[in-house]
């Protein structure tokens, strides 16, 4: 972060390394439109690069700063996304199709369309907590720092959001993932 | 103990199929963002609100127009109510929003 705040842009593309596809995966999952992820992560990285003299490393883990202005960011994003669609300027996102070969990935397809849907359909702070723990790989405590509340209330919240995905979810659809 | 096996287990199930979902090439992200900081600190500033009420007028001046047009129906409703000071201070006000009609 130092480094950044002098100007050093190779810093950026290390950071971009480092947390940019679990922030990815994050804003994916907690935005309407999963499109508009990588575009959020970007901006986020341009904040963090603006803001990176005023980081610091006594208050925050650069993950806990980082993934703090996605979760902001993510929820501007769905506010001004669902704004535009009620005003007509935006119409509503579509899976589209692949055309040659798409059916061979429509399995696959339908899974990951029903992990999304369950994850989607979980209250927002279980889906930010569960999210944060699963993309992000962050800790009970980081996760805490990063959503404002204590690691008491982030253990309930990854508890029931483990409880809802595993009733919803076929056991075997997550066990046959696992790494 | 057994409990925090399994919760680790469905995490890493779970951050697994989100990796699934979502692959992400990093370094085509880095290049994202290093080309749009580039573009920030070169380029000229748009303004993209005013760029995308230009390309859709439409739901733009179909809002303003329902606002309008819920003024005018709000001042008319509200005209019988008024008398005396009230009436006079509120034609003046109509007038000089050039809305003298029904007054």
């Amino acid at each position: 972060m130092a480094a950044m705040a002098q100007g050093d842009r190779q810093a950026l593309g290390r950071l971009v390394a480092l947390y940019g596809p679990g922030l990815t995966r994050y804003a994916a999952q907690m935005l309407d439109a999963p499109s508009e992820a990588e575009d959020v992560v970007q901006e986020v990285f341009l904040k963090a690069w603006h803001n990176a003299g005023r980081y610091d490393p006594a208050k925050a883990a650069v993950s806990t700063w980082l993934y703090r202005i996605a979760v902001n960011h993510c929820i501007d994003r769905s506010r001004r996304t669902r704004f535009r669609r009620f005003i007509g300027l935006e119409a509503t996102d579509e899976m589209s199709d692949d055309g040659p070969g798409a059916a061979a990935i429509h399995e696959s397809r339908d899974r990951l369309a029903h992990t999304r849907a369950a994850i989607a359909e979980l209250p927002d702070r279980q889906r930010r907590a569960i999210l944060l723990r699963a993309a992000g790989d962050m800790s009970t405590a980081e996760i805490a720092a990063t959503m404002g509340v204590s690691p008491g209330a982030v253990e309930q919240l990854l508890v029931r959001a483990r409880n809802t995905l595993r009733r919803q979810l076929d056991p075997d659809e997550l066990e046959e993932r696992r790494p | 103990m057994e409990d925090d096996d399994k919760d680790r287990a469905f995490d890493a199930a779970l951050a697994a199929a989100l990796e699934d979902e979502m692959p992400v090439e990093t370094p085509m992200l880095a290049r994202a963002v290093l080309s749009r900081l580039a573009e920030e600190e070169t380029g000229p500033h748009r303004a993209e609100g005013l760029a995308e009420v230009l390309s859709h007028p439409g739901p733009v001046a179909a809002g303003y127009g329902l606002l309008l047009l819920g003024a005018t129906v709000l001042g008319y409703a509200a005209l019988p109510a008024l008398g005396g000071d009230d009436l006079v201070f509120a034609s003046a006000i109509a007038q000089l929003l050039g809305f003298p009609g029904g007054l």
